[in-house]
């Protein structure tokens, strides 16, 4: 559909009067200078290329794969929606035991430098797992183990 | 997925054994087995060799081949542990050849029988038709396993040994990929160490996904690359190995209960079953698959191998430590 100047009419948009700074964000996983779409929209365009145009048509080692890609599209976007605050998180904990990453916790396991707090180590071990899966498979953990 | 060259090279190197005049047909590449490339097809010889339509004979194969290329192979060592196998009673499929002529195929290879039936574990778990299965299959594993732990040792030289613990951690020390939860898991195995209860052939990769599967239950015990001389109770462990269970609630396989595997391994002889050192060896093969994890994201990662199937492994870690955690009081 064109318009008396010859070009395509644009669909309405609802953010238009927003300064650009505003829109990048609140909006997820996109980031000034680039065009639309958000890198979130563009792994839910391949993730719907997977799943409706490759794995329908395809099957056996071929088919699987597809199913795999397309579930690794949906962890990425997890993760870009998610990673930031993880991250501050999982840094917190670590702090909290007095070790600066997952190695020195790892080594301090280990060597026994902290067992003394070992009840507060499985806490913390066990809530950074949690939030692995709830980018990683979001749908491992029943509910009640969620938190 | 067509290989015309890879069809042609097996025909010459499958011609010695079933005749000059084999054709090699619907050679295709089956999902799975990242390590180690398997190909099903379809070899027709005329046994008459006069073209007469009624001496052909067709037979269905399954190739087994390292990538091209792979620097050291076990699969001469594994096609002996198969025929070892098939003598003491465990249902394989019949090796038609083996070797290593890396003239003839470009890496060791094995070629076996195809034996029909169902190896996807989600169908195994939930197809109608194999209800019935469903309700034999952890003491069928219990019985076969028994057998296997039965194969002698003689029978199958040259298998690894040594100690599953230290091996494990020796493998995960290397990969420089440290994780508290697995730390957690390597302490209270060091600390809680049952008894060794024997040393016997294992499977080494005992699971749903390594059997073939009819409505009456199992037909065919596949995938040996990992058999060793080890702990029989190595074997039962692994079974029960969450993963295994491909999202369904049964502990054995996702398809039954470990009174039903342990009763079955010991009325049939595989030695009696210590439930606390089961628990043991389960979470020995949790933290086991936890590593094989990363090792999978490393073998994407470092180029050895591009997988997207790998790398996807890579993020499985953490439902193997979440499994871990539950397992380690």
């Amino acid at each position: 559909m064109s318009s008396g100047t010859g070009l395509p009419t644009p669909p309405p948009s609802g953010d238009s009067d927003r300064a650009p700074e505003e829109q990048a964000s609140g909006e997820l996983g996109r980031w000034p200078p680039h065009d639309l779409p958000s890198a979130t929209e563009l792994l839910d365009a391949v993730r719907g290329f997977l799943e409706t145009d490759v794995i329908p048509g395809t099957e056996g080692r071929l088919r699987f794969h597809a199913r795999v890609a397309a579930n690794v599209l949906a962890m990425v976007g997890r993760e870009l929606a998610l990673g930031p605050a993880l991250a501050r998180a999982h840094a917190e904990r670590l702090r909290g035991l007095g070790v600066g990453d997952d190695a020195e916790l790892a080594a301090a396991i280990r060597s026994g430098a902290l067992d003394d707090r070992l009840a507060e180590v499985r806490d913390a071990v066990r809530a950074t797992v949690a939030d692995k899966l709830a980018v990683a498979n979001p749908g491992y953990l029943g509910p009640a183990q969620r938190d | 997925m067509g290989d015309p060259d890879l069809a042609e090279r097996l025909r010459g190197v499958l011609e010695p054994v079933l005749g000059p005049d084999v054709v090699v047909e619907d050679l295709a590449r089956l999902p799975g087995g990242a390590s180690r490339e398997t190909w099903s097809f379809s070899a027709r010889s005329a046994a008459g060799g006069g073209g007469d339509p009624g001496t052909d004979t067709t037979g269905r194969y399954v190739l087994r081949r390292d990538p091209p290329g792979a620097p050291v192979s076990g699969l001469r060592l594994e096609a002996g542990v198969v025929e070892a196998a098939a003598r003491a009673g465990v249902p394989v499929p019949r090796v038609v050849l083996a070797g290593d002529d890396r003239a003839g195929l470009d890496a060791a290879f094995m070629v076996l029988d195809f034996v029909e039936g169902e190896t996807i574990p989600r169908r195994i778990l939930r197809d109608p038709q194999l209800a019935g299965a469903r309700g034999v299959l952890a003491a069928q594993c219990g019985r076969v396993l028994a057998a296997v732990h039965r194969i002698p040792t003689s029978e199958a030289p040259g298998l690894a040994g040594g100690d599953a613990l230290e091996q494990l951690g020796t493998l995960h020390d290397r990969l420089g990929a440290p994780h508290p939860a697995f730390e957690l898991g390597f302490r209270w195995l060091a600390e809680t160490r049952p008894p060794r209860s024997g040393e016997v052939v294992v499977h080494g990769d005992f699971r749903n996904g390594n059997l073939i599967v009819g409505p009456e239950g199992i037909r065919a015990v596949l995938d040996w690359e990992l058999a060793h001389l080890g702990d029989p109770l190595e074997d039962l462990g692994w079974l029960c190995v969450k993963a295994w269970r491909f999202g369904a609630g049964p502990p054995v396989g996702g398809f039954g209960t470990m009174d039903q595997l342990v009763g079955a391994y010991e009325e049939a002889g595989g030695g009696p079953v210590d439930r606390a050192a089961l628990h043991w060896w389960l979470t020995l093969g949790t933290l086991r698959w936890g590593i094989i994890c990363i090792v999978q994201a490393l073998t994407h990662t470092s180029g050895a191998l591009r997988s997207v199937e790998l790398a996807a492994v890579g993020r499985r870690v953490c439902e193997v430590e979440w499994d871990l955690l539950e397992l380690v009081p």
